[in-house]
Parts: structure tokens; C-alpha cells; sequence
């Protein structure tokens, strides 16, 4: 077959757009054979938040207290600058959807414990750059990596419960908290909830869990467990029947996994 | 000729840009003397020292990425004994002070980095 050379430019040309736009299509084919078309994630770690047994001013005070200084998140007064892990906020703004105009102010003012949600789709993930924050495969939990946070702040912006602080400035401390065997973290860097990582590997629980059993009244005010397992206490409570468990801004679509009991 | 002052001003101050940086280092009085480290007396590391030298950044990153990132906690295994991976737990457990050890060489090396801005000595600043 004869072709004159602007015939041959035409096609070659051609020919190498298609392969151009096919090679995104090629990377997206090979991504799904790497990473698995299904949900590869194993356990779904969960807690449960009873709002009642948390109206103790004590219980709410254990729980961040231990929280925070096992992770030494340092006290900052000024209230934009604040780092929580976990926290009280008002019923009213924890549960926006859940609260309506008629309803009593000491409802809509009644402390919530709120931390990290843990979700199954976490919109923080999604948005970090540089994949400082993930969901972890073994066992669910929102994982933040430190060393990779570049201070973005796409992840506070993505997150529709605000459970994430940003270092506005180096934290200083009282030389008991900095002696902590933990990191602390540097100015610029996110940080938030870990279901207390570093002790759930060893097969401990969370801080704050550990905290609201030790407060008389506080026992079963925050419980931690396995969704994946039926008999893990978390499951047990979600099924039963005659305990109203409700979680945050279910429409989002997120997926949280701290209930709360009210 | 009459360019010849000129040329022997452009080399000589070739000469002293090529230079500055050794005049500069004796002006600030900086030392190229090999730095004298503390060393711990056990003098069992989990790698030879010139490999240790070369390489314990790649090596703390590698442990950091799988601690981290990969949530893999195995003990590394050396001779007989197991360590943690770990750098404030099995590295600065035997060297036990960061400025007689890791900060005098990379003071000489002029590096910088930023492990201590978060991570807590065990024993104390």
C-alpha cells in the first residue's frame, strides 16, 4: 500500500494520541490489580460513646487528661490555637442533624466527648498530599504519619467533624509531660485521635477507655472494640435492641465509628 | 598589550573566589579535624561501624517507614541478640548522650537533622 507522507504524518500522529489517552487507562487497570477491586481491610476498630455516663464532669476530665498527657499534647489557653484530641463539645454541635429548634437548652448545651471518627471513608485521606494520613488495612484506624504531614491543612478543611489541630507554634512543656515516652510534635504539622495506637498494638486499650473505667461511674462510659467481631462488646451493644446508638453526620456518607449512646 | 593589568586582575580575583571557601573556613575557625566521638563501652553495634558511618540514615528510615507506616514491629535479630527498631529505644540506649554522639559529626558534616525536634531522649535532655 502507497501513502504519501502527509497521510503518514496524519495517522502516525494520530495513532500516538491514542496511545497517549490510553495510558492513564492503563495505570488505572494496573492500580486495581495491584491494590484489589474489594475492601482489603480486615477489622474495623470501633468505640462507644455513652453520652449519659459522660455528663460526669470527672469522666469527661479523665478522659482528655489521660489522653493528652499520654500523648503529650501540651495546654494551650488560646482557644484558636487549641490542640484536642479529644474534647466536650456542646449536643447542639456535635449532632446538628439530630437537634432541632424546639429543643431544651440543656440539650442542645449537654457536653458530648467527640475525637476522631475513625471513618470507613475518610475524607482526610482523600484529600492529603503526600499520604501523612491513611487508613490502616489491619485493623481501620486513621493513621497520621508525622514525619510526612507538610502542614497543608487539607485534611481539617476535609474533615466534617473538625477532630484534627493544627501546631500553630512549637509546644512547650512541663518537664513531666515532655519526658513522656512519645514524640511531641513541631510547629506545622497536623495531628489528631489515634485510637491510641501505640498501645492497642501491645494489645492494650485507649488511654481515655482505660481513664473512664477507672472513674467510679464512669465503667462502660466509653467502650472500644473489634466491629468485625460479633462478640466483641462494641458489636454486642450496636445489635442490641433496646440501647439507641446514633453516630455523627450520618449523611455524609463517611462512615464513622464512634457511636454514642443516648 | 595594554589589556595585561586587567587580565592579571580578573585571575586574581578568579583566584580569590576559587579560594574563599578555604579562607572563609579558617576565618570562622572551623576545625577538619575527624571529630572525637564518645563511644559506649559494650562496642557491639547491629552493623560495622564504617557501614554503620554510610548508612544509618537509610537504616533509620527503613525502620521508621516499617514502624510507621507498615505497623511492622519485628525485633531485628543480630548474632543473638534482638533490638527494637527503635532510635531513641536501641540506638541512643547505648549511646546515651545525642551531643557527645550523633550531633558532633553532623555539626562536621553540616547536616541537620530533625529527629529531636519531637523525638524525646528516654534518659532526659
Amino acid at each position: 500500500m502507497s501513502q504519501d507522507r502527509r497521510s503518514f504524518l496524519k495517522n502516525a500522529g494520530c495513532a500516538a494520541m491514542g496511545i497517549g489517552c490510553g495510558f492513564p487507562l492503563l495505570g488505572v487497570g494496573c492500580n486495581r490489580a495491584e491494590h484489589g477491586e474489594g475492601d482489603s481491610q480486615t477489622s474495623q476498630l470501633a468505640m462507644i460513646v455513652d453520652i449519659e455516663k459522660c455528663q460526669d464532669p470527672k469522666v469527661q476530665e479523665a478522659c482528655t487528661k489521660a489522653c493528652h498527657q499520654a500523648h503529650n499534647v501540651p495546654e494551650i489557653k488560646d482557644k484558636h490555637h487549641r490542640i484536642d484530641w479529644i474534647k466536650s463539645e456542646k449536643r447542639g454541635h456535635v449532632f446538628p442533624d439530630q437537634t432541632h429548634a424546639h429543643a431544651d437548652k440543656t440539650v442542645k448545651d449537654m457536653p458530648v466527648l467527640v475525637l476522631c471518627n475513625h471513618c470507613d471513608n475518610p475524607p482526610c485521606v482523600k484529600v492529603c498530599p503526600t499520604a501523612a494520613t491513611w487508613k490502616r488495612d489491619s485493623d481501620g484506624v486513621v493513621m497520621m504519619d508525622m514525619h510526612r504531614c507538610i502542614g497543608c491543612r487539607y485534611c481539617m478543611a476535609a474533615c466534617p467533624y473538625g477532630a484534627r489541630s493544627f501546631n500553630w507554634s512549637d509546644p512547650e512543656f512541663k518537664e513531666t509531660r515532655k519526658l513522656a515516652d512519645y514524640p511531641r510534635r513541631e510547629k506545622g504539622v497536623v495531628e489528631k485521635c489515634t485510637f491510641c495506637e501505640e498501645l492497642i498494638r501491645r494489645g492494650e486499650t485507649p488511654a481515655c477507655v482505660e481513664a473512664a473505667a477507672s472513674v467510679s461511674g464512669g465503667e462502660g462510659a466509653l467502650v472500644f472494640g473489634d466491629l468485625s467481631d460479633k462478640q466483641s462488646e462494641v458489636s454486642k451493644i450496636l445489635a442490641d435492641s433496646s440501647i439507641n446508638t446514633i453516630c455523627r453526620r450520618v449523611s455524609l456518607g463517611t462512615g464513622p465509628n464512634v457511636f454514642y449512646i443516648v | 598589550m595594554t589589556d595585561k593589568p586587567r587580565i592579571i586582575i580578573g585571575l586574581l580575583f578568579v583566584l580569590v573566589a576559587v579560594t574563599f571557601p578555604f579562607w572563609y573556613a579558617l576565618a570562622g575557625q572551623t576545625s577538619t579535624e575527624t571529630p572525637e566521638l564518645v563511644l559506649p563501652e559494650s562496642g557491639q553495634c547491629i552493623v560495622g561501624a564504617a557501614e554503620m558511618r554510610a548508612k544509618h540514615m537509610d537504616i533509620l528510615e527503613v525502620w521508621r517507614n516499617e514502624v510507621v507506616r507498615h505497623g511492622d514491629q519485628e525485633l531485628v535479630e543480630v548474632g543473638d541478640q534482638k533490638y527494637e527498631k527503635s532510635l531513641t529505644k536501641t540506638c541512643m540506649n547505648c549511646h546515651e548522650s545525642r551531643e557527645a554522639f550523633c550531633q558532633k559529626c553532623h555539626e562536621y558534616a553540616d547536616v541537620h537533622p530533625t529527629c529531636w525536634n519531637c523525638h524525646n531522649e528516654e534518659k532526659g535532655d
